[in-house]
């Protein structure tokens, strides 16, 4: 017998007989029945350090190990978490010329604190005998300025908040310190507060009445250096958060949380080495005092109100991490995460599944399932088989699969408008959009419900402007431009625009033409483009459609280089749209990249980061929204529904409030119906209280 | 033959050097950028992405970056931008997952592909060889995505017997022997597809070499010896006819990484096909570059083993 042909025929008997014996193994094994809820994500989290995270999986994952020092509760405002209580208040500084003045102005103050009650001053006193500090109720600058305004103007030195830019190439490091060094103003250096963004960026706030400006203009050649953001004030107003931590919060390997962690938190967040992307908003923070383990007083450079958001942020351990190299939490901490959430990190089989088991020592009582396993499977089809099978408890319905799933008495459904919209942006820079009448012109050609039902099957509902449905701050009441050709053809007839020979309007000989951009990134970007031509068409005018690699789009769309793009953001939960809407941010590579321009919303965007009573902060954002839909500087087109499906009573929710344990059945909120998904309980197991 | 093998390594460091510098600035010069966070995400402040680019040496001129980058690449420090594993180790991870599901494959295609071109071959003309001729071509036009489709919504759905991952989920096995043939399960099919158009293709090459081989005159003369038909297949004909497939054996080692992606996704099976694809959607450098110099790496090994094989079927070949 020759060993070959007994080699061939040998491995091709063993591999199908291996084969069969390796089926008839698995047919025969039997899925042990746990207490686990099973979700499906499409793909492996990238860290579990959540200060590091910036993908969706990572954070459906970190949501359930760690806590933030407050969370958002089911109707989105901020509650506390790992703080049982927090509160804000200012100190705000107003500087002299001299001590006479400083002394004069507190006089003032004594007598008119009492006429005006509203001020909230709580106490008042004089630091280095010419600044005068008031600590007040409320933080922002609406106080601060009535304060100013009985206080004499001529005896107040002027705050200046300058940023100055280094180039980086050609000049010396140590340029900052010896500017400071060469300037001898008067009141320049005793007042003067830095802070280093970045080696080649600092931002200094100083009170005197010197013009850094014209002295870097006449030292050009010494200080090579730029100002790229300025504002003066009459005083400096610093917002505090005061914050009283719970006492029975425990990591999970026992040892309890403090402030210290929280102080670490801050500090890894602000590290250059671990590149946190939640750096932005504590960029603002000048300093954390830790008055015992168990109090915390934050202080802010300036009044900024979506800041508050901010701690939301998880918390990381310092008696883990603190002193030690963060290129190394890569394979240590950020594989075997240790928080304070409800669920412990129990193991990570890389590409196949993440497991949390439950903490029995959560400081709001253990949760009721007993694991939670998150399943990666990238493939679409996949994740739905799984689901199917009940391998996972959990699916997200794509829109052409809603309709089966919700006529199937098996599946539940939960469908919300998620937290996206879908927009045309015209660039308002070119000549055709700067006309308002054509922008809304274009609105009213527009069929939209019919577009939702072409591509989204029906879920979604239109978008009425910069926020969408499940927002806090959004605005119900405006009225959708709704699709009227009539109307659409008499607004451009009013703006010049006549029909011509073929079809198509002109003014003035030129055509009404325009070339909308859309990246094949998109997978309904090239749909919408292909529905507006259409309709457009039939309205006299013209779009061609030009589809990009998303690289490419992406730079024609910051480098302003198109007439109208397809395109969709995705919102977070706080109102401050400064970087889209405002005129400043119509920069090279600036999100403001349509060119909007109107002095009355760069108003409403600041005053709102300045603002912090919750109320008014509605009514200024509700004002924004319907301002800038009116303007159109978007087509705004629809905000996509999210829709949940799950296995029929398998799960119910029992949650801890002020008042006991609640117990429902699941249900749709503001936040999501599933934002307290560690209260569920199967319903075969259910909860022993 | 050592001369030959000094002279083929020396060439292939050199070639493996070339090909670095080309993919790293393939990689580094393609458009996009390589931030975990995204082009369009207002709240990252340019700052931020000036302390990334330190990090990871993207302030530093391309030449320098590359040396740097080798320079981390051979002392094991070179690390991903995306969750600042070191790639090695993260490569490592996948390694024997991939290795298993790849050379079961290569078992597969090399007997049932051989054993096909053979049938073929032996009943060249008649009906018996065209079943195996529509066969192969069948298995060569159907896109494996649809048979893993069929396969994974046939066993999931229908029957109910678990395919996805390295080993059924939520399970206690009884002993390790049920465990290890579990997890041997879940290799068999997402192999088996794998191999079905390299298997049809090794049987289309093998029937037209051995074809031609049982032409020549000492096949002739075999025959005319009187030995049995199965010795002249096996024995005299098959040896001269395994060039082509030893040619195939050398470009399996590099479909290490690139020829499972798809598959790898659909049976969520954790290998190097799904690492080399998300790192180029994330332009995930230094992996990119870890993974491309691996993979030059495997081509030139598989080229070698190929050509040391060469000389041991056919004598005539003579490694001077």
């Amino acid at each position: 017998m020759n060993y070959i042909r007994f080699l061939l025929y040998g491995i091709s008997l063993f591999l199908v007989l291996l084969f069969i014996a390796s089926l008839m193994n698995t047919a025969s094994l039997t899925v042990k029945k746990e207490n686990e809820m099973s979700l499906g994500i499409n793909a492996e989290p990238v860290t579990l350090n959540p200060i590091q995270q910036s993908d969706a999986s990572s954070a459906l994952v970190t949501g359930f190990l760690f806590n933030g020092l407050l969370k958002t509760n089911e109707n989105l405002e901020l509650v506390g978490s790992l703080a049982s209580e927090w509160s804000l208040s200012q100190i705000t500084t107003f500087y002299f010329f001299n001590s006479l003045a400083a002394e004069r102005a507190k006089v003032i103050i004594e007598k008119e604190k009492i006429a005006h009650p509203e001020w909230g001053i709580d106490t008042f006193l004089i630091e280095h005998s010419t600044e005068l500090k008031l600590t007040l109720h409320e933080p922002g600058y609406r106080l601060s300025e009535s304060i100013s305004q009985s206080l004499p103007k001529e005896s107040l030195l002027p705050v200046q908040t300058v940023r100055l830019q280094r180039d980086p190439k050609n000049s010396n490091p140590s340029i900052f310190e010896l500017l400071v060094t060469t300037i001898s103003e008067p009141h320049f250096k005793e007042h003067l507060q830095r802070t280093r963004r970045s080696d080649d960026c600092e931002e200094w706030v100083f009170a005197s009445s010197f013009s850094l400006q014209n002295f870097l203009e006449k030292n050009a050649s010494q200080f090579p250096l730029k100002i790229t953001h300025q504002g003066t004030h009459l005083f400096t107003a610093e917002p505090l958060m005061h914050f009283t931590l719970r006492h029975d919060v425990c990591w999970h390997d026992g040892v309890p949380f403090t402030s210290a962690d929280v102080v670490f938190t801050c500090h890894a967040i602000m590290d250059d080495r671990i590149a946190s992307p939640l750096r932005s908003y504590f960029e603002l923070v000048s300093k954390i005092e830790t008055p015992d383990p168990w109090h915390l007083i934050v202080h802010y450079r300036h009044p900024f109100s979506p800041a508050l958001n901010s701690w939301t942020a998880p918390i990381i351990p310092a008696h883990l991490l603190e002193n030690k190299d963060p290129s190394l939490w890569g394979s240590s901490f950020n594989r075997h995460p240790i928080g304070t959430g409800p669920f412990c990190f129990e193991a990570w089989k890389s590409n196949e599944y993440v497991r949390l088991k439950k903490n029995n020592h959560y400081f709001l009582g253990a949760p009721w399932l007993d694991s939670i396993a998150f399943r990666i499977l990238p493939d679409p089809l996949t994740l739905r088989l799984a689901f199917e099978t009940h391998q996972i408890d959990f699916w997200d319905a794509a829109p052409w699969a809603v309709k089966g799933c919700s006529e199937d008495p098996r599946f539940e459904i939960f469908a919300s408008p998620g937290n996206s919209y879908t927009y045309v942006g015209w660039n308002s820079r070119r000549p055709l959009f700067a006309d308002i009448r054509v922008r809304q012109a274009l609105a009213y050609a527009v069929n939209i419900p019919e577009m939702i039902q072409y591509l989204l099957y029906g879920n979604g509902v239109p978008s009425t402007g910069i926020f969408t449905p499940r927002m806090w701050c959004y605005n119900d009441s405006i009225q959708p431009f709704s699709y009227n050709p009539k109307k659409a053809a008499a607004l451009l007839d009013q703006a010049g625009w006549k029909v011509g020979h073929d079809g198509i309007r002109t003014r003035a000989g030129k055509r009404l033409s325009f070339t909308l951009l859309t990246s094949n990134g998109s997978s309904i970007g090239p749909d919408i483009a292909l529905l507006l031509q259409d309709k457009f068409r039939k309205n006299g005018i013209e779009m061609k459609i030009e589809n990009y690699e998303w690289t490419v789009y992406l730079k024609k769309l910051l480098g302003h280089d198109f007439d109208a793009v397809v395109a969709a953001w995705v919102l977070p939960d706080d109102c401050d749209q400064y970087d889209l809407w405002n005129s400043s941010q119509y920069v090279s590579g600036g999100f403001n990249y349509t060119g909007y321009n109107n002095p009355h919303v760069d108003q409403l965007l600041q005053e709102i980061r300045n603002e912090y009573r919750r109320p008014e902060v509605i009514r200024l954002a509700k004002e924004l929204q319907q301002t800038i839909y009116q303007d159109q500087p978007y087509l705004f087109l629809f905000v996509p529904k999210h829709t949940s499906v799950l296995w029929k009573g398998t799960y119910r929710v029992c949650y801890p409030t002020d008042h006991g344990f609640v117990d429902r059945p699941l249900e749709p909120c503001k936040a999501g119906w599933n934002y307290n998904m560690e209260w569920f309980y199967r319903k075969d197991y259910p909860p022993i209280k | 033959m050592l001369s030959f093998i000094l002279r083929r390594l020396g060439l292939a460091f050199f070639l493996l050097f070339v090909i670095s510098l080309i993919s790293f600035f393939i990689v580094t010069l393609t458009p996009g950028s390589p931030y975990p966070w995204g082009e369009m995400n207002p709240k990252i402040s340019p700052e931020l992405k000036e302390a990334f680019r330190k990090k990871f040496h993207l302030d530093r001129p391309l030449p320098v970056q590359y040396c740097l980058m080798l320079h981390d690449l051979f002392t094991g420090k070179l690390r991903s931008m995306k969750d600042e594993l070191p790639v090695l180790r993260k490569i490592l991870d996948r390694l024997p997952a991939s290795l298993r599901l790849n050379i079961t494959a290569m078992l597969f295609s090399l007997s049932c592909g051989t054993l096909l071109g053979i049938y073929g071959a032996r009943h060249a003309g008649h009906w018996h060889d065209l079943l195996s001729s529509f066969l192969a071509f069948l298995l060569i036009a159907l896109p494996s995505f649809w048979i893993s489709y069929l396969v994974v919504i046939g066993l999931v759905k229908h029957v109910g017997i678990p395919i996805l991952g390295t080993q059924s989920y939520g399970i206690d096995f009884p002993n390790e022997f049920s465990r290890w043939l579990d997890q041997t399960w879940h290799l068999m099919l997402p192999a088996l597809i794998l191999s079905l158009g390299a298997l049809a293709i090794q049987s289309r090459y093998l029937r037209a070499s051995m074809i031609e081989t049982l032409r020549e005159h000492y096949i002739l003369t075999a025959q005319a010896k009187g030995l049995s038909s199965s010795a002249i297949f096996y024995k005299h004909a098959l040896r001269n006819s395994l060039r082509p497939l030893i040619t195939g054996i050398g470009m399996l080692l590099p479909s290490l990484i690139s020829g499972t992606v798809i598959i790898e996704s659909i049976f969520a099976y954790p290998g190097m096909g799904q690492l080399g694809y998300q790192a180029v959607l994330e332009r995930d450098y230094p992996m990119l570059v870890a993974l491309n110099f691996i993979v030059a790496a495997l081509v030139l090994i598989g080229n070698f083993i190929s050509d040391l094989l060469y000389a041991v079927v056919d004598p005539r070949v003579r490694l001077e």
